[in-house]
């Protein structure tokens, strides 16, 4: 027990729960036990030192690999069955069956539990399988006991018949001082990956691992970072990352180890841009030299040093992931003409793109109409369906010169959607083809700043 | 044939020990192919041309693309070492930004791939979106390429253990059997292989991210994820837009497990560019596109594809074009091999040589009796021809580069005048005499207000490309020697170009760099002495009036032109007149069209397709393709009855609008075919309403018309 706390920590209670309900090797094991808890606190960890300890006879399957049952069936019975034999098990049936015939054979009234991992993905799966798994005991002979874990609550699953409920297990989310305790426990590998990439003196390293440097880096990382993010393993990266960053200038001898108050000055700017990249996970080695035919395009590359930040703004700001690549002129147009498509009524499609569209009464329902509610419009309201005729007939519209319909400028319509600038219908009709364009305003508004068109001009919402 | 013992009736499958003759087929094509042109000259020139221009272009496309994906198989080779990575379950995975060019990722995978197994690992699966619509075909794919994909690469050192290993059937792919084969590889290769590559990777390679299911892709990196500590996997993703792409489609809890790194891929306008100014725009290249259909070429490729693939493809056909079923056109061929083809060339071949256009200017220039055996004596003929397209090569020679040159000087030049590349600049001056050109005289203007510094740069520069010409050119050197015979002096040649006028222009060149040079030590004294005087004046705070009279005064005082700049308005005008020697329309050259290709129309036909157009040409003058005299149509608004029925029915058609009643399209195609007859008779005719309901159906096949459910008797027109 005391090993097993070592191993996991801040989960007392937790394991106290799980050895209680499992932990007599004679008594007849529970019939299944939920375990909920959101990401990274500790669930699988607890529950397979727990089961590794017991020595009981386990399998752990992994609910996301299993896109047929029949995975999961075979999972179970080749990981129960000591022998390597090859068994076929398409369905429950014969799931059971053979279960029975393990325990006839090798089992007996020993101890066995199945886990599932993930077990929110069972609930897209076939509607007999959870309920039949949650009462397995009764299915079949074995002393077996069903675990599920899951970032779901029980609520969420959601059944036609009665089903017997399982015992529930809730894991919480560790708070600021067991996410210390659980970081600082790796100290040792932070330290190890720290050696790897730098070139340290002995006495330095000596410095590097003293316990209070890396608890006093903790301290100041999790202040900034325990705010806006809860998840232990990417604090545990980002820690990794900006733990070299932090020990840099005492290896450089710029800093003193003990001189704390600039360590911290040092680090909180660091900390802070750092935390603009959390959850984006860009491996940070920068090995990659610009090869050399980008030179002829200076214009066009983007400095490595600064890959990180345009991530960044690409992600916040669609303008600039407009401008990170480039598309043939026509697709640009082409790309023009969906968005307008989309965004405009079909109605008011003579008005827009021809010359010659002749004077408009102005009746009291329009002028009403004018008088738009931000609800109301057109680009608020999300793209609408489109057909190809109508899209090449704004393409044409929009475009000065006169250029054929040819096969190149069909299959780029084929190209934006692959690329999903344009998403096409689900269901595929030769005969009338229709497609949505998927991307916003800010993107075509770069786009078309790129061909020097002016897409506001031909937007019924700002007419 | 035996009979089969079954009572009931059906087809029975009897096996007769046919095959397939699919690759005997392929084989025998090609010899038919090779057989019926083996013995022409043309196919052969075409043939060695387009081997030694592919052999460039690999060389090329290996040296552009080597360093890219060297970085690559050196990541995943240090992936597969280096297995210290502190949080477990993390796939390390490699971005490669391949831009938006399609047709050219496939190129550029296959050359990753096989530099992988090479390199690496053999473990190599490539599994394309069409692949893998759900989760389980994915994985299915992925693994039974990571099993099998090996077998071609371990023939040979390793035939026992693979005949043994049967081959697994696609729905026995799980990962679990992936993790078991690669336990039982891992374990039972011997120790000794162990210290140099302890565990192989597996490399698994999403070539077009976009195009897959985020769902699907997502549930497999999971999966992925839960096995990466037992065995070491690479994730390759091409993404043809840009990183974001994948952190969009990617939700937090899967793109954790991943350790992106990402590498950026040429940029395919830069790639195009060297391919065009390094294999296609030299002196050295067999074959040279006229400026106009060099314009479309590259037309086709920046307004719509982005495709280097594509674009060598039809400078292929342009090639094939070219040469097809013309002996003359085997003069298109190295400078070294002419004479020889110029040997073999027949009476026949030499005449249609005479009939070419930019022959007459060059006959008018000789007198009366030059022209009479040009045109009589063979052997003279021969002479002069091969006199001529000596002369031709010359000028192609100096003309590449004076083109560089010119770019050299042209590219930084504000406004862009006559554009930034070389391929560029050789639309311009392919088509018309560039040094005519009123944009070609404001670069000149432009370039007489260029400062020191910059002038001296561009002619170091331009005295490189010279020199590496003049290096290139040496071989040729022999042959332009060739002892010529007395008659033939009396050709009156043009002005020397080739060799000699760039010897001439590099002396030039040097002398102009060194006055230059010179005048700039002479100048920067004057200026430096006058900035100084200014800096004086500007050490004065609040003295703005003096400065601003100081300069009106020096704008108004007569500039006394220094010794640079005199020198400087020399150089350009040398320039000026270099240019219109050397830059000369490659239209006004005796025999141009034997080396140019300049054949746009048929290009454009056969490159650029417009499927709908050819329909609607078809149905609305079949005459176009059917070469019949009955249906001559005095307008292609016009009908008659002897029009094939689906045209009749597609021009009536064309008349409706978005609803066609079929009840009145019946009675004017009825009108059509039978004028003379009163309504009643026309539509109960059975032949005309079969021939009508014939055309209607082939009408909607051909996606013209579409029934709609709303209205019974009418169809609805699909197109505009």
């Amino acid at each position: 027990m005391e090993e097993i706390q070592n191993k996991v920590p801040c989960r007392e209670e937790q394991l106290n729960d799980l050895f209680n309900l499992l932990g007599e090797g004679d008594e007849c094991l529970p019939c299944s036990i939920f375990i909920s808890g959101s990401m990274a606190t500790g669930k699988s960890l607890c529950v397979n030192s727990v089961l590794r300890n017991l020595n009981y006879k386990h399998v752990i399957i992994d609910c996301i690999e299993c896109y047929t049952p029949k995975i999961m069936y075979e999972g179970i019975l080749s990981g129960l069955d000591d022998e390597e034999i090859e068994v076929k098990c398409e369905t429950l049936m014969d799931l059971t069956n053979n279960l029975n015939r393990l325990q006839e054979a090798a089992i007996g009234n020993n101890p066995v539990v199945i886990v599932f991992d993930r077990a929110e993905r069972l609930r897209t799966m076939d509607h007999n399988i959870m309920s039949a798994f949650l009462r397995l005991r009764e299915l079949c002979n074995l002393n077996v006991c069903t675990i599920f874990i899951t970032h779901l609550v029980y609520e969420n699953f959601y059944f036609k018949m009665g089903v017997r409920e399982p015992i529930k297990l809730y894991f919480p989310n560790y708070n600021k001082e067991e996410l210390f305790k659980i970081i600082f426990l790796h100290q040792k590998s932070f330290i190890n990956h720290l050696l790897i990439t730098h070139e340290v003196d002995d006495d330095i390293r000596e410095e590097l691992e003293k316990p209070e440097l890396f608890a006093n880096f903790l301290n100041a990382f999790l202040s900034v970072f325990y705010r806006p993010c809860r998840d232990l393993i990417e604090l545990q990266h980002m820690a990794c990352v900006n733990f070299i960053k932090y020990c840099e200038p005492i290896i450089k001898n710029e800093i003193n180890a003990t001189d704390l108050s600039k360590l911290w000055r040092h680090i909180s700017p660091i900390l802070k841009s750092s935390l603009e990249l959390l959850y984006l996970r860009i491996s940070n080695s920068k090995a990659v030299n610009p090869s050399p035919g980008k030179e002829n395009s200076d214009g066009e590359s983007i400095p490595v040093h600064n890959f990180e930040n345009t991530l960044k703004e690409e992600l916040t700001s669609t303008k600039t992931f407009a401008q990170s690549f480039e598309l043939p002129y026509y697709a640009k147009f082409l790309l023009i003409a969906a968005y307008l498509a989309s965004y405009n009524p079909p109605k008011e499609d003579k008005r827009l793109f021809m010359k010659n569209h002749g004077k408009q009464r102005k009746r009291l329902q329009q002028v009403k109409a004018k008088a738009k509610i931000t609800e109301k419009l057109n680009t608020q309201l999300g793209p609408k369906v489109f057909t190809l005729d109508r899209l090449l007939a704004i393409f044409y519209a929009i475009l000065e010169e006169k250029i054929g319909l040819t096969s190149n400028l069909l299959a780029q319509i084929a190209t934006l959607v692959e690329l999903k600038l344009i998403a096409g219908s689900k269901e595929i009709d030769l005969d009338t083809a229709k497609y949505k364009c998927i991307v916003g305003y800010d993107f075509i508004s770069a786009v078309a700043q790129t061909v020097g068109f002016n897409v506001r001009k031909y937007l019924y919402d700002f007419m | 044939m035996e009979s089969t013992v079954s009572v009931s009736k059906g087809v029975f499958l009897f096996p007769n020990g046919f095959k397939k003759g699919k690759t005997s087929k392929k084989k025998n094509n090609q010899i038919l192919f090779e057989k019926i042109f083996r013995n022409e000259l043309w196919y052969d020139t075409y043939k060695q041309n387009w081997y030694s221009i592919e052999n460039e272009l690999q060389e090329l496309h290996h040296k552009t693309h080597s360093l890219l994906l060297n970085d690559i198989v050196n990541y995943i080779k240090n992936q597969g070492i280096s297995e210290s990575s502190t949080l477990e379950g993390i796939i390390p995975s490699a971005t490669l930004l391949t831009g938006v060019n399609q047709p050219d990722h496939v190129s550029q995978f296959t050359s990753l791939i096989d530099l992988i197994r090479n390199e690496v690992t053999p473990h190599v699966a490539l599994v394309n979106s069409q692949d893998a619509p759900s989760v389980k075909h994915l994985v299915e794919n992925a693994v039974w390429q990571l099993i099998h994909g090996d077998q071609v690469m371990d023939y040979d050192d390793e035939e026992g253990v693979v005949t043994q290993t049967k081959k697994l059937r696609k729905s026995q792919c799980t990962m679990k059997a992936l993790k078991n084969w690669y336990n039982s590889k891992c374990m039972s290769s011997p120790p000794k292989k162990k210290s140099p590559q302890t565990r192989r990777t597996l490399v698994i390679i999403i070539p077009d991210f976009e195009s897959f299911n985020c769902n699907v892709l997502q549930d497999f990196v999971m999966i992925v994820s839960s096995y990466v500590s037992t065995m070491p996997i690479v994730f390759v993703f091409g993404v043809a837009t840009s990183v974001s792409a994948l952190h969009k489609s990617f939700p937090y809890h899967v793109s954790s497990k991943l350790l992106i790194k990402v590498f950026h891929s040429h940029a395919s306008p830069v790639y195009m560019n060297q391919v065009l100014e390094d294999i296609f725009l030299t002196h050295t290249s067999p074959f040279h596109l006229s400026g106009k259909a060099f314009e479309l070429l590259t037309d086709v490729f920046l307004f719509y594809d982005f495709s280097v693939t594509g674009l060598i493809q039809s400078i292929k056909y342009c090639m094939m074009e070219h040469y097809y079923g013309d002996n003359t056109k085997s003069l298109c061929c190295d400078r070294d091999k002419l004479e020889d083809v110029i040997m073999q060339l027949t009476a026949e071949d030499l005449e249609s040589i005479r009939q070419l256009m930019s022959f007459r200017p060059f006959l008018e220039k000789q007198d009366c009796r030059t022209k009479i055996s040009l045109f009589n004596d063979d052997d003279f003929f021969k002479e002069a021809l091969y006199k001529e397209m000596n002369r031709l090569h010359d000028y192609l020679y100096s003309f590449y580069m004076c083109l560089r040159l010119l770019c050299v000087f042209v590219k930084d030049l504000p406004k862009n005048m006559l554009g930034k590349s070389v391929r560029e600049i050789y639309t311009k001056c392919a088509s018309e005499n560039v040094t005519g050109t009123s944009a070609f005289k404001d670069c000149m203007q432009l370039l007489k207000f260029q400062s020191q510094v910059k002038l001296v740069e561009s002619i170091k520069s331009s005295l490189k490309i010279v020199n590496s010409y003049l290096q290139n050119a040496s071989p040729v050197k022999p042959l332009r020697s060739t002892p010529s015979k007395n008659n033939l002096n009396k050709i009156t040649l043009g002005d020397d170009l080739g060799e000699n006028f760039v010897k001439s222009l590099r002396v030039h060149l040097l002398t102009f760099l060194r006055q230059i040079e010179h005048a700039n030590t002479e100048t920067t004294v004057t200026t430096s002495a006058v900035s100084d005087s200014e800096n004086v004046d500007e050490n004065v705070p609040g003295n703005r009036y003096k400065l601003k009279e100081k300069l009106l005064k020096a704008t108004r005082a007569d500039r006394v032109q220094s010794e640079f700049e005199m020198v400087r308005s020399r150089f350009v005008s040398y320039l000026e007149e270099m240019f219109s020697k050397g830059l000369q329309s490659m239209q006004g050259q005796t025999f141009h069209e034997v080396l140019a290709f300049s054949d746009v129309a048929s290009v454009r036909k056969n490159i650029v397709g417009a499927p709908r157009a050819a329909v609607h040409t078809a149905l609305s003058n079949p005459v176009h393709y059917l070469q019949c005299s009955c249906c001559q149509l005095p307008s292609s608004d016009s009908v008659i009855d002897t029009l094939p029925d689906v045209c009749l029915a597609y021009k009536l058609h064309r008349e409706c609008g978005k609803h066609i009643n079929l009840y009145d399209w019946l009675q004017a195609f009825a009108a059509v075919l039978r004028p003379d007859d009163d309504d009643e008779q026309r539509h109960n005719d059975a032949t005309i309403q079969l021939r009508f309901t014939r055309a209607v159906a082939e009408l909607q096949f051909l996606g013209f018309i579409k029934s709609s459910k709303r209205k019974t008797d009418h169809v609805m027109r699909l197109t505009w």
